[in-house]
């Protein structure tokens, strides 16, 4: 029955802007091919790119299924997963975010793509296993409401027209009607808003049409949903299922100048608060070379948004809270060293730690332990003592966890349990970084050579 | 634990040669138990042998059904899913001893010398081979659900040509045919000259193809259609546009993305 209203109401903007948009500006003829290069390239900045937190079987009729560990299909240039079809429907925007390249004040080309050209581009690139499915962003054209009356219209189609049962991952629109949001988070897995920016004056500055309640309005909105969908499948097997992977946002990093102590805290509370899957980081890109905004050529801060991935980790799969890794007399990570390493260097009181003997939660918060090794120790045990050589070839990383661990007992090396010494050797072995490498200019750079 | 068996230069004073198949190895395993061989002695080796050694007992044991069904059924009977899953992915592995490795981890586990699931006594030199062994197919085969590329033929099939490492196709199957239930699909492993068939909505199953065969579907990529060649063309118009320029870092894609995997690949066609 809803659906019906849902429908009904599209009929009053079907086909105006599709069929308006491609006279705009003169570019109503685009190539196909022109369109999807434009909307890939409006749509790269977003992060979120994963497939994962829904396993779906496939069905009679339908094409597709969805697997909760995620599938990357192929990797791109920067070396970023290519899982899903990330592309806006359109770059028209009516808002002129700073930070963004398809704000209104910007002079570029504009187009739209049709529901048939992103359904179409869907499956057949599905079909041809290139993609695990979609991820539908875009500028706001007209109204947020209306956007996503339109982006409704392209998944309603896509789902059960076509009866594509891949993976789905649709932005909200802050501020579009909320009965929309609940109508696209009975047809997407994935929801997400953008939080853009850790706080609202930065938020103010930067998006000046955006405000932080709107954005958290339909962040509350889908975690209430979620929630009750829980209770609603727990009565009745078959209700149709709200966002079963889970909604996630993103943070940009770097364009204001928030500490990574405010991120942290603003990621945990994500977590905690609107049970977020997902936090992602986006180091700044000067895009629109925006005087007021730190310059391109210095670089977008990788490391930085590096840390942050680590400590996200630390948050959501080790047990730590933000405030046991940073506080307000150290606010930000340190370049040199990872946040469990350094967590741990200023609690050298509770190492070394008994490999044989402690807590899987106390083994999660030893450098060079990560939560495989850690489940594998847990379980080996059971068979007899761990020695260094077992640890070796359980995938720990003996280098980093030296200095932290006996075995039975005994260290692996005499070791000096001194914050300077062992940061020395930390340092002396070379942290495993994934962008320190050719092509890539870093101001940081310098600080590792 | 018993020290001889972990000296890695302890000598076997029998070695039973086998076939590279589930069927042949398990033969051997059998065999191994019904002449009641100490696995301290033994050694499986995959046909032709390693290095001959001296005083040393070579017997070849030919595949036999019925007596790799016994070794299969004891395996799901005595062992959990998930040890008799890292089993069969040890039989698919690459690895030339894999056959030693599973025959030792099963006799390990049949002594009922461990505690908890077999697979996690990592102490066990076996099992950790068996356990590294594992996680290298089981890797080829994840990244295989994602790397594999269609293309659609004119009579509408979509057919794939993959060259993995390790014989990966069974490890996959339920996933492709799953996915694609209503589609006819082809996927054709040309190094171990084995393709999987998957007809519309009915039963996977593998197939050894003739000679003639392989020829044609190795030179299937000449005769695709202009339809298909612009699907193609949109797809890397995709993959290139989403690439950000200031994030350029091809080390790393090529670490994620090894290059091995591109041959097949439409993306860097
Ligand atoms: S709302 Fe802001 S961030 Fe989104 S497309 Fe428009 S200008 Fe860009």
């Amino acid at each position: 029955m809803e659906e019906r209203i849902a429908q009904s109401r599209f009929e009053l903007c079907k086909g105006k802007y599709f069929i308006s948009s491609g006279e705009e500006k003169g570019n109503s003829n685009l190539s196909l091919q022109q369109k999807l290069e434009i909307l890939t390239d409006a749509a790269k900045y977003d992060v979120a790119c994963t497939s994962s937190g829904i396993n779906r079987k496939g069905k009679a009729g339908a094409l597709g299924n969805a697997a909760a560990c995620g599938i990357c299909h192929s990797f791109s240039a920067d070396g970023r997963c290519i899982s899903l079809l990330k592309i806006l429907m359109t770059n028209h925007c009516i808002y002129d975010c700073k930070y963004c390249i398809n704000r209104c004040s910007n002079d570029v080309v504009r187009t739209i793509f049709t529901p048939e050209e992103i359904v179409d581009l869907t499956i057949s690139f599905y079909r041809r296993n290139y993609i695990e499915g979609l991820f539908l962003s875009s500028g706001i054209i007209g109204t947020p409401t209306m956007t996503m009356e339109l982006m409704y219209q392209v998944i309603y189609k896509l789902r059960k027209e076509e009866k594509f049962n891949g993976y789905i991952h649709v932005k909200a629109i802050p501020g579009a009607d909320p009965f929309l949001v609940t109508q696209m988070g009975y047809l997407a897995d994935r929801m997400s808003v953008n939080l853009e920016l850790a706080t609202s004056e930065a938020l103010q500055e930067l998006a000046p049409n955006k405000h932080r309640k709107t954005i958290l309005a339909p962040m509350r909105q889908i975690q209430t949903g979620i929630t009750e969908n829980k209770e609603e499948l727990v009565l009745y097997k078959k209700a149709p299922k709200f966002v079963a992977a889970g909604q996630s946002t993103q943070i940009i990093i770097g364009a204001t100048p928030e500490t990574d102590y405010q991120i942290m805290q603003v990621s945990e509370s994500l977590y905690q608060k609107f049970e977020l899957k997902r936090v992602f980081y986006s180091a700044f890109v000067n895009v629109n070379q925006d005087t007021s905004l730190p310059s391109p050529m210095a670089g977008p801060p990788l490391l930085r948004e590096h840390r942050l991935y680590q400590a996200d980790f630390l948050l959501r799969f080790y047990g730590f809270e933000a405030k046991e890794l940073l506080s307000e007399k150290k606010p930000n990570f340190s370049v040199y060293l990872d946040p469990k390493a350094d967590w741990a260097l200023q609690h050298l009181e509770l190492f070394p730690m008994e490999i044989n003997k402690v807590s899987y939660s106390m083994l999660l918060r030893i450098p060079g332990i990560g939560v495989t090794s850690a489940r594998r120790i847990v379980k080996a045990r059971k068979n007899g003592k761990l020695n260094f050589e077992h640890l070796k070839k359980i995938g720990v990383v003996l280098k980093r966890a030296l200095y932290f661990i006996t075995c039975d007992g005994k260290m692996m090396y005499p070791t000096k349990m001194e914050e300077e010494y062992i940061t020395r050797n930390l340092l002396y072995e070379k942290e495993n970084l994934p962008f320190l490498q050719e092509g890539i200019q870093y101001e940081q750079l310098s600080l590792f050579s | 634990m018993s020290s001889s068996l972990y000296s890695p230069d302890y000598s076997a004073q029998t070695v039973l040669l086998c076939e590279d198949s589930p069927e042949g190895i398990f033969s051997a395993i059998y065999t191994a138990y019904e002449r009641k061989f100490s696995p301290n002695y033994t050694k499986i080796e995959l046909l032709p042998g390693e290095n001959y050694q001296l005083f040393t007992e070579y017997i070849t044991v030919e595949g036999d059904r019925e007596k790799a069904k016994k070794v299969k059924q004891t395996i799901d009977k005595r062992f959990g899913g998930l040890t008799s899953y890292v089993i069969w992915c040890g039989i698919y592995s690459k690895e030339r001893d894999k056959a030693d490795i599973i025959y030792h981890t099963i006799a390990r586990g049949l002594s009922k010398k461990y505690r908890g699931e077999l697979t996690d006594f990592l102490q066990d030199p076996y099992i950790m081979m068996l356990s590294k062994i594992q996680k290298n197919v089981a890797k080829e085969a994840h990244h295989y659900k994602g790397f594999i590329r269609f293309a659609q033929l004119d009579n509408g099939i979509l057919f794939s040509k993959i060259n993995p490492k390790n014989y990966i196709l069974p490890l996959v199957v339920s996933h492709f045919s799953d996915r694609f239930s209503e589609e006819d699909f082809v996927i054709y492993d040309e190094n171990h000259h084995v393709c999987l068939f998957h007809e519309r909505r009915k039963e996977s199953y593998l197939y050894l193809p003739e000679k003639e065969e392989e020829l044609h579907w190795q030179k299937i990529e000449e005769r695709l259609s202009k339809e298909e060649l612009e699907v193609r063309g949109l797809f890397k118009t995709f993959h290139q546009s989403i690439a950000i320029e200031y994030r350029k870092n091809l080390k790393l894609q090529q670490n994620l993305l090894p290059l091995r995997f591109r041959g097949n690949m439409i993306d860097f066609l």
